[in-house]
């Protein structure tokens, strides 16, 4: 029998998982707008991006009511502070695809362009990320996530890489400028995505351990 | 039968108890009141008894009584305070002396009167008396016979035990946290009894000290063979003196006086300045311990 | 580390028993000066007990027995020669139910420093004014010297019970559970003054109530069946403990 402050606690953990599956399902969304030229998923999309602002929202609420009723501390207080976080990056990351989706549309004809760039790749990693990113939270392993982090700050690089490349050929050639635009906003935006998983992670280290990898 | 009834029938059980203690203690009063009011006057209570106890006054009784009181008192009163502050502060309940002195309290308690009265006789008059007749007086006889200080030590020792109980049960009532909180603040244990413990349980101390005088003043057979006398022609100016009292006066002149009859009225008048005697002092308890605890509550 | 000097009570491996039972077993710890340092635990963890070995109030009990040192400024108040009545004058304490004198307030404050030989009455005056006002209770009552102690609301007592003890100049301040029997309004008083009293007393206090420890204190100690768990900075007990027990015991998941 669970005392009300672990059911609040057990809500919360829900919560943020329910977000990550959205995020989920809305990354896999992109990748799909990236590859199929037939596809009309920004409604959908756009139902799921308002489903995870809304819990984004409920979860502050759930936080707030917690902090003044319960007094946590220690593993709690951090738990609570972390989901609170993590909470809000998700709801970034889900814009940020959201973003993707609607500029999917300019590219997604040039899809030799696409391939040659492993656009898809990069963003697979991500959903990858994201799974992992769940099962770390869920279990509160932060050795996980510090892999997590590490894998993170890879895939940034690797944007980088890309977005770096990118450029180079729009010096060189003025006609993929229009497209170049788009894609490199995209690989931008994937790199932003890892940004705000590598926060996740951090955030996950944290409640275990109640340092930051960050700044440390 | 309900619970109600229970109620009623103890509630009136517990009235007519009351009732009775009041009935008697009115009969008396007026009982004597009626038996001797004429005869108080001012003469009755400044002068001697005159015509074989017939006539006169009581005026000896009474500062015989009020001698004997004085010197039971100034014996009684600090030796037992001080053993008991001695039990409630200092033994420890194990302690072989507590135990001792404990048990001699108790078995002092139910000793009868008359005992003490012989234990005077024997002791005070007839070994320390005799005994200092020798030592100091070359054997003449001044000590070893009855007077005013073997009787008043006597009487001393009846209400001992009464003084040490009633004072150690009110230094029993301070809370102990008072003490500590003396303690606390860096005060010896002599210095907590004297500012904190004794002026906290004052009202019990002198209530029971005062009620305890009262017994004392009241009681005829411990003076019976150490002081008291029958008759006296002069108030007595030394220790050594013999003394009336107030209790062996009355008793005297219902028992062995020439003309129970005639004296009648004189033992009721002098039963009446016993009775009021003890309730006088009763009230200056009641007085002292309303005036003490409105002083504490202010 | 800092030098033992340094600290104002260093205790090293006390054990305290009342008879054959252990109440403490083998407490080390120091505690710095001008700081709050809060006791924290489960009923029955000894707090109380480490408490009273700072003044030596558990003298009182017969079966009491005390191995090991604490020393406060040095000096080992366990050792042979001390003079237990000029301790207890240096550290003062304050109960959890108030306990003033049956006395006037002003009585009640002049109280130590009467005993301490302080007899003229412009002195007196002056040690009792200034400790009603650091107790912060000067305005309340500045009007009513005269009147007892016992007439004031719970609250009021206990803060003239520090009055009083502030009166005699302690160095240390022992406070056992001040405010448990207290309303929440007297509660964040007390705990106002605490955090004042700091600037010029060392405090120590013992206090079942965890958010108040949180609250009012700058290191917390946690006991545990007679046993110092861990001891650390608030901040860091209350958000990240070392020991798993101290853990348990402060999310409220002890047994």
């Amino acid at each position: 029998m669970q005392s009300f402050f672990e059911t609040e606690l057990t809500k919360l953990k829900k919560r943020i998982l329910k977000m990550l599956d959205l995020v989920d399902i809305q990354l896999d969304q992109a990748g799909q707008s990236l590859l199929n030229p037939d596809f009309e998923l920004v409604d959908a999309a756009l139902k799921n991006e308002n489903q995870l602002d809304k819990l984004d929202i409920k979860i502050d609420k759930l936080c707030q009511r917690i902090f003044a009723l319960a007094q946590p501390v220690a593993t709690d207080l951090r738990f609570i502070m972390s989901s609170l976080r993590i909470g809000n990056e998700i709801e970034r990351i889900g814009d940020i695809t959201l973003d993707i989706i609607s500029r999917s549309e300019n590219v997604r004809s040039y899809s030799d362009v696409l391939k040659e760039y492993k656009i898809n790749k990069l963003l697979k990693e991500t959903i990858k990320t994201n799974k992992r990113i769940s099962e770390a939270y869920s279990n509160n392993n932060n050795l996980l996530a510090k892999e997590i982090f590490d894998s993170c700050k890879q895939l940034e690089e690797t944007c980088n890489q890309v977005f770096n490349e990118i450029i180079g050929e729009m010096t060189k050639k003025s006609q993929v400028i229009t497209i170049a635009t788009d894609l490199i906003l995209i690989v931008r935006n994937i790199e932003r995505i890892s940004n705000h998983m590598e926060n996740i992670a951090d955030s996950i280290v944290f409640v275990v351990e109640g340092k930051r990898l960050k700044h440390s | 039968m309900n619970r109600n009834t229970k109620d009623i029938i103890i509630t009136l059980l517990t009235a007519a108890c009351v009732l009775l203690i009041l009935f008697v203690i009115i009969a008396i009063l007026v009982i004597t009141l009626i038996g001797g009011w004429k005869t108080l006057s001012w003469e009755f209570f400044t002068s001697f008894p005159t015509h074989g106890m017939t006539k006169g006054g009581i005026f000896p009784a009474i500062v015989g009584t009020a001698l004997m009181t004085l010197v039971m008192t100034v014996a009684a009163v600090p030796l037992g305070a001080i053993t008991a502050i001695y039990l409630a502060e200092y033994a420890s309940e194990k302690s072989v002396l507590a135990k001792t002195i404990r048990f001699a309290v108790k078995t002092l308690a139910v000793v009868p009167s008359i005992i003490f009265g012989l234990f005077g006789l024997g002791f005070f008059i007839k070994f320390v008396g005799f005994n200092m007749d020798r030592i100091f007086y070359s054997g003449n006889l001044h000590w070893g016979q009855p007077s005013l200080l073997w009787a008043s030590l006597t009487m001393a020792l009846l209400t001992l035990p009464i003084v040490i109980v009633s004072v150690e049960e009110s230094i029993r009532t301070v809370p102990r946290d008072m003490r500590e909180a003396s303690l606390a603040l860096g005060a010896t244990k002599w210095q907590t009894i004297r500012k904190v413990v004794i002026p906290g349980s004052i009202t019990g101390i002198l209530t029971g000290t005062i009620l305890a005088i009262s017994r004392g003043a009241g009681e005829v057979a411990p003076i019976l063979f150490t002081g008291a006398a029958y008759y006296l022609a002069d108030i007595p100016d030394r220790m050594s003196d013999q003394f009336m009292s107030l209790g062996y006066h009355i008793y005297i002149m219902s028992t062995q006086s020439t003309n129970v009859d005639e004296t009648l009225p004189i033992q009721f008048a002098t039963t009446l300045v016993l009775l009021l005697l003890t309730f006088s002092l009763s009230m200056v308890a009641v007085i002292l311990r309303y005036r003490i605890r409105k002083k504490a509550n202010r | 580390m800092k030098d033992p000097k340094d600290s104002k009570v260093f205790v090293k491996d006390l054990s305290v028993y009342y008879g054959q039972n252990m109440a403490l077993n083998s407490i080390s710890m120091e505690i710095p000066e001008k700081k709050v340092t809060a006791f924290i635990g489960p009923s029955g963890c000894g707090k109380s007990t480490f408490l009273r070995t700072l003044n030596r109030m558990n003298d009182l009990i017969d079966s009491f027995r005390a191995e090991g040192e604490v020393k406060i400024d040095g000096i080992n108040i366990y050792q042979k020669n001390i003079d237990v009545v000029n301790l207890r004058k240096k550290v003062g304490m304050i109960f959890q139910k108030s306990n003033p004198f049956a006395k006037s307030i002003y009585e009640n404050v002049a109280y130590g420093p009467r005993i301490n030989g302080i007899g003229d009455k412009k002195n007196l005056d002056e040690i009792v004014e200034k400790s009603l006002k650091q107790a912060a209770i000067w305005e309340e009552v500045k009007d009513r010297l005269q009147s007892s102690a016992l007439s004031l609301s719970g609250g009021q007592q206990q803060r003239i019970c520090i009055a009083r003890t502030l009166a005699v100049n302690p160095d240390i301040i022992l406070m056992d559970e001040p405010a448990s029997a207290l309303d929440p309004i007297s509660t964040s008083k007390i705990e106002e003054l605490i955090h004042d009293l700091k600037n010029f007393y060392t405090i120590i206090i013992v206090t079942h109530n965890m958010q108040q420890a949180a609250r009012t204190s700058d290191l917390t100690a946690f006991f545990y069946l007679g046993e110092l768990i861990e001891m650390d900075k608030t901040r860091t007990i209350f958000t990240n403990p070392a020991k798993k027990q101290t853990e348990d015991y402060i999310t409220g998941r002890f047994g």
